[in-house]
C-alpha cells in the first residue's frame, strides 16, 4: 500500500518535471532569443546592483580587507554636510533646469508649430547642442566663462558693461547657476523637439474651429494646446528631474565640484569618494541613496506615462 | 489685445536670441581652432588671419585625439551593433512568441529603465578590474549595450508587433526555421525600428564620460569625452588653438551626422522618448 502510493507520487513528480522540460523544449528558440538580454542585464546591472547594496554596509578602500560597519555609512551620509550641500545643489538644478527647459521648450515648439518666420532654422539649430559631447560643452564653456580672456567677460567689457564682469565659475555663489545655464543651453532643443511632436499631433481643425469662433491666440494656447500636451509635459518634467539627479560630466569637467565644493552634486561626490578617496563602502551608500531616489521618481513616472499601460 | 500685440515681438526676440546663443559659442570654437595662440590673445573675436589647419593635425597626432576619435567610433559602432542585435532578438520573442514567462521577462526589462546606471559605477569598475579588462574596448561596448538594452527592447517590441503574423506563417509553412524566419523575414521589416534604436542611443553612447573615464584610463584607449576631459583639466599654459582644435575634432563627426540625417534624428528622438 505504502509502496504503491509512493510510486504514484513519484510518477506524478516525474510528469511535472517532464512537462516543464517539454514546455522548455517546445519554446526552446524563444528562450534562446531572450538569453543574450538576460545575460547582459545580469552581468552589467543585477550583479553590480547587489554588489553595490552589500558593499554599502562595509568600510573598504579597495585593497585591504573589507570591514562590516552596519548602517554606519548611511549614518555618516545623513550627518555629512557635504552630502546635504550636494543634495541642495541637485534641488536647485532640478528646479531651474526643469523649469527653464520645459517653459522655453514649449514656447519654441509652439512658435515652430505656428510656422513663425524662420521656423526651419530654429528647429534645426536649437537641437545642435543635444548632439554634442557633454564633456566638450563643459570644456568650451569653461573657456567662455574664463575671467580674464573668456569671451563672456571680454564681451561685457567691449560693450561697456565692464562692471558686470564676474568670476562665473570662481565665485562660489555663482558657480552652480553658471553651470545650470549651460545645462539649459544644451537640453532646451531636446524638450522643444518632444513638445513639438505632441503639439503637431493636435488636429488643425480644432484650432481652425476655435479661430472661427473668435478665440484669441493666447486663449487657444491656454485652453487647447496646454491641455493637449499636459501628459507630454508630465513625462518631460519627470525625465528632466531624473536627468538632473544624474548630472555629472557637465560639472566634473567644468569645475570638479569646486570651488570649495560649491558646485558639488550627488554625482560628483560619488565620483570623488570612490575614485579619489578610495572609500568604496561610503561611495556605495551614496549610490544606493541615488538609486532609491531615482526609482521612486521613476515609479511615479511610469504611473503617469504610457508605460503602465503596456501590459494591456 | 495688449498681450497679442506684445507677444509676437517678444517670441521673435527670444527665438533670435536663442539662435545666437546656440550658434555663437560653436562658431567661436571653430574660428579659434584655426588660429595661432598669439592671435587668440590679440584678436579673440575676429576672423582668423590665416587658417591654421596644423592645429588639427597636432591635436590628432601629438595629443592622442586621433586615437580617441578611432576608439570612440569603434566603441559607439560596436555597442550599437551588439545592442541592436540583442534587443531585436528579445523584442521579437516578446512580440511574437507566446512562451511562458514572456510577460515577466518584459516587465522586468521595463523596470530596469528606472535604474540610474551612474550608481553602478563602483561595482562595475571593480568587476572589470578583477577580470583584467581595464582599457578593453570590447568590455566597454558590452557594458554600454547592456545599459541601453531595456529601452531598446521596448522599442523593438513595438516595431515587431506591427509585422503581420501572416508573413511569418507563410514562411513557416514554406519550411523556414524559426531563426531564419526572424533573420530573413521579420528583421528586414523592422529597419525603421533598428534605426530608431540607433538614433536614440547613439548620442548618449558617443558622449558617455563617467564609465569611460574609469574603465579606459590609458591615453591610447581613451574615448573622445575622456580625452577632452583630460585636455581640458590640463590645458593651463598650453596652446589654445590646439585645445579648441581638439574640441572641434570631438564635435565634427556628430555635426556631420546631424547635417545629413537631421530629419531622421529629430523624428527618432521624438518617437523614442514617448514610448
Amino acid at each position: 500500500m505504502d509502496k504503491s502510493s509512493e510510486l504514484v507520487v513519484n510518477t506524478h513528480k516525474k510528469s511535472k518535471v517532464s512537462s516543464l522540460v517539454d514546455t522548455f523544449k517546445q519554446h526552446k528558440m524563444s528562450y534562446l532569443f531572450i538569453l543574450p538580454s538576460i545575460l547582459l542585464i545580469l552581468l552589467a546591472m543585477v550583479v553590480p546592483l547587489i554588489h553595490s547594496f552589500s558593499l554599502s554596509f562595509f568600510k573598504w578602500d579597495g585593497y585591504s580587507e573589507a570591514e562590516f560597519v552596519g548602517l554606519q555609512n548611511y549614518i555618516k551620509l545623513l550627518t555629512d554636510s557635504l552630502f546635504w550641500n550636494a543634495l541642495t545643489n541637485n534641488l536647485k538644478y532640478i528646479l531651474l533646469f526643469a523649469t527653464f527647459t520645459v517653459v522655453l521648450g514649449f514656447l519654441f515648439a509652439v512658435a515652430i508649430d505656428r510656422r513663425m518666420v524662420g521656423w526651419r532654422i530654429y528647429k534645426f539649430v536649437f537641437f545642435i547642442p543635444v548632439m554634442l559631447i557633454t564633456a566638450v560643452i563643459s570644456a568650451l564653456f569653461a573657456q567662455v566663462f574664463e575671467p580674464n580672456f573668456g569671451i563672456l567677460n571680454t564681451l561685457l567689457k567691449t560693450v561697456g558693461l565692464g562692471e558686470y564682469t564676474q568670476l562665473w565659475l570662481g565665485n562660489p555663489n555663482l558657480t552652480v547657476y553658471s553651470i545650470i545655464a549651460v545645462a539649459i543651453w544644451q537640453i532646451t532643443g531636446w524638450t522643444m523637439l518632444l513638445f513639438l511632436s505632441s503639439v503637431e499631433g493636435i488636429p488643425t481643425e480644432i484650432h481652425d474651429a476655435a479661430t472661427l469662433d473668435g478665440v484669441s491666440e493666447w486663449q487657444r494656447i491656454l485652453y487647447i494646446t496646454i491641455p493637449m500636451v499636459k501628459r507630454m509635459a508630465y513625462v518631460i518634467i519627470m525625465l528632466q528631474i531624473i536627468n538632473s539627479l544624474k548630472t555629472f560630466d557637465l560639472i566634473w569637467v567644468m569645475t570638479q565640484g569646486g570651488p570649495n565644493y560649491a558646485s558639488d552634486v550627488l554625482g560628483t561626490i560619488l565620483y570623488r569618494t570612490a575614485f579619489s578617496q578610495q572609500s568604496f563602502g561610503y561611495a556605495s551608500a551614496i549610490s544606493v541613496t541615488m538609486t532609491v531616489v531615482v526609482m521612486i521618481i521613476c515609479a511615479y513616472y511610469i504611473k503617469v506615462s504610457k508605460l503602465a499601460k503596456i501590459d494591456e | 489685445m495688449f498681450f497679442k500685440n506684445l507677444s509676437k515681438p517678444v517670441v521673435y526676440f527670444l527665438l533670435i536670441l536663442w539662435t545666437v546663443l546656440v550658434t555663437y559659442p560653436l562658431i567661436y570654437m571653430f574660428l579659434t581652432s584655426v588660429k595661432s595662440h598669439g592671435e587668440i590673445l590679440q584678436n579673440p573675436f575676429g576672423l582668423p588671419e590665416n587658417i591654421k589647419i596644423s592645429n588639427y593635425l597636432t591635436a590628432l597626432t601629438e595629443y592622442e585625439m586621433g586615437e580617441a576619435l578611432i576608439n570612440s567610433i569603434l566603441v559607439t559602432a560596436g555597442s550599437l551593433i551588439i545592442l541592436i542585435l540583442v534587443a531585436a532578438l528579445a523584442g521579437y520573442a516578446v512580440a511574437k512568441k507566446a512562451f511562458p514567462g514572456n510577460k515577466i521577462f518584459f516587465i522586468t526589462m521595463v523596470a530596469f529603465i528606472a535604474i540610474p546606471i551612474h550608481a553602478l559605477v563602483v561595482p562595475v569598475y571593480y568587476f572589470i578590474e578583477n577580470l583584467g579588462l581595464s582599457n578593453n574596448l570590447v568590455a566597454v561596448m558590452i557594458i554600454y549595450a547592456a545599459f541601453h538594452l531595456p529601452i531598446s527592447i521596448l522599442i523593438m517590441r513595438s516595431f515587431f508587433e506591427n509585422v503581420p503574423n501572416a508573413v511569418e506563417e507563410a514562411a513557416r509553412i514554406d519550411g523556414c526555421s524559426e531563426f531564419r524566419t526572424f533573420w530573413y523575414i521579420a528583421l528586414p521589416m523592422t529597419k525603421v525600428g533598428m534605426a530608431t534604436v540607433a538614433i536614440i542611443n547613439v548620442i548618449t553612447i558617443w558622449s558617455e564620460y563617467l564609465f569611460a573615464s574609469v574603465l579606459l584610463t590609458r591615453p591610447e584607449s581613451r574615448t573622445l569625452p575622456v580625452a577632452v576631459g583630460a585636455v581640458s583639466s590640463g590645458n593651463a599654459g598650453f596652446d589654445h588653438g590646439i585645445f579648441f582644435a581638439s574640441l572641434g575634432i570631438a564635435t565634427i563627426p556628430m555635426l556631420i551626422i546631424y547635417f545629413v540625417f537631421s530629419k531622421q534624428i529629430t523624428k527618432g528622438v521624438a518617437s523614442g522618448a514617448v514610448k
